[in-house]
């Protein structure tokens, strides 16, 4: 009975240490895994990075275009007033690139990269 | 008997995987989000565990409905119709914003004021169509009075003649704070709201963690100068960087406007971030602070309780007040972090 005890914890052990691993396995790594593009609050694409294989533009409306590669979305051009969606960078978890005047929203999900859950300024 | 043993032992290793299976799917809580465009800005609305989409419509829904309330660029807000009219009953909600913004131009001796938005347009910032007013229409303008001026009897409320009124520099923060109750009452308590740099942390993370919150570098848009650790807090931010102008003479002209003289405030500063667990304090409190200055500020924080302030200044000071010293993190090198106290 004893014999069999320590071999029911050692299966146990040895499942939970599977199930732990493939957990591992299954989290997302980097930063940003899926982009979802909004204009005017309604999904207009998204765009899972993994499966970017050649970098490419993408346009949203007819004010905006993004561009799309494998590390990320951008805003590559728009006609907005103070083109501050030009200067946001590339969209991450928690930080999305935002261009009012045109209400166009690129969003990240995915592991947050570093770092912060809000940016304010 | 050794039958039985290993039908025991098959059932708890079954056992111990579903329950491994059960603890790692709750590992990873409810997550839902939603963006709104509201109050001229981008909204974003991150909420966690079982009652966060029912928490988000909700939130969603107070924030719709102070914008039809408060707007002044829809002819039918009561507020556009208080500055249509000069004279208006107002609902309850639209009355206590309103009185929030008066009590704070009343604490901050009128650096934080909702009546300079007749030379805020005169400027271009609600048109984006800018332009620089000549002093003597400024002066025109601002004549026709202050938050002083504004008379509220019963739900009636009276402005002189020439005046109007801009609750935008309240209304977010105000929102936040209304948005974050919605959520509690739908049984959420953990979410974190961004309305347009406007930050409103309900609760921690689900983790238990705090909440961090980048604190943007005037100097480089797409970097953060500190990050903030917050738990049921706003954090608000105005700065000179946020939206400007640049004049046919040549002249950047930014939109906090000093409410003395309808000219963009000039001084030391870069940016005011206003710690407080009441985000309609926190949002005023940021603009006023930017229009007292750096000493100015400071003295306002060491005679007034219940906010902390972060001040960015042009010589690449950082001016934290004695409170943030478990909050601020992540300073960037490229300023001088300084303690006030």
């Amino acid at each position: 009975m004893g014999k069999l005890k320590t071999r029911t914890f050692v299966l146990l052990f040895l499942l939970l240490a599977a199930v732990c691993v493939l957990w591992l396995f299954l989290q997302p790594r980097g930063s940003a895994q899926t982009v979802r593009v909004l204009l005017d609050g309604e999904t207009a694409a998204e765009i899972d990075l993994a499966a970017v294989t050649e970098p490419y533009t993408l346009p949203v409306g007819e004010h905006n275009v993004l561009e799309v590669t494998r590390g990320g979305v951008r805003m590559l051009k728009s006609d907005c007033p103070d083109g501050s969606c030009l200067r946001q960078g590339t969209a991450e978890p928690g930080k999305p690139v935002i261009c009012l005047p045109n209400r166009v929203v690129v969003e990240a999900t995915g592991k947050k990269a570093s770092d912060v859950d809000a940016v304010v300024g | 008997m050794r039958w039985t043993s290993m039908k025991w032992m098959r059932k708890t290793a079954l056992a111990a995987l579903l329950s491994a299976l059960l603890i790692l799917a709750g590992c990873a809580p409810r997550e839902a989000s939603r963006t709104l465009f509201a109050m001229d800005t981008a909204v974003t609305m991150t909420a966690y565990g079982d009652a966060a989409e029912a928490g988000l419509a909700a939130a969603g829904d107070v924030l719709t409905d102070l914008e039809a309330r408060l707007s002044v660029t829809r002819a039918d807000s009561e507020i556009a119709r208080l500055n249509e009219r000069g004279a208006e009953t107002l609902s309850d909600t639209a009355l206590a914003v309103l009185s929030r913004a008066l009590s704070a131009a009343e604490a901050t001796g009128g650096a934080f004021d909702p009546t300079v938005y007749p030379m805020v347009r005169a400027w271009g910032f609600f048109t984006k169509e800018y332009r620089v007013p000549d002093a003597g229409e400024l002066d025109s303008l601002r004549a026709a009075g202050t938050f002083r001026d504004v008379r509220a009897e019963g739900g009636t409320v009276t402005l002189a003649p020439g005046m109007a009124v801009d609750l935008g520099g309240i209304a977010k923060g105000y929102a936040a704070d209304a948005m974050a109750d919605a959520l509690g009452r739908a049984g959420v308590t953990s979410a974190i709201l961004s309305l347009g740099g406007n930050v409103r942390a309900l609760g921690e993370k689900p983790d238990g963690s705090a909440w961090r919150v980048g604190i943007r570098d005037p100097n480089k848009p797409d970097a953060n100068a500190a990050v903030a650790r917050i738990r049921d807090c706003s954090v608000v931010t105005s700065g000179s960087y946020q939206r400007f102008f640049t004049g046919e003479d040549g002249t950047v002209y930014h939109h906090i406007l000093d409410p003395e003289t309808g000219y963009p405030v000039q001084n030391e500063l870069l940016s005011v971030t206003v710690f407080s667990s009441d985000g309609a304090l926190a949002d005023a409190y940021a603009t006023a602070l930017f229009v007292m200055g750096k000493d100015g500020a400071l003295a306002f924080w060491r005679e007034q309780s219940g906010f902390e302030v972060l001040l960015m200044t042009k010589n690449g000071e950082m001016i934290a007040t004695e409170g943030l010293r478990d909050v601020l993190g992540d300073v960037s090198p490229d300023y001088t972090l300084v303690w006030a106290s």
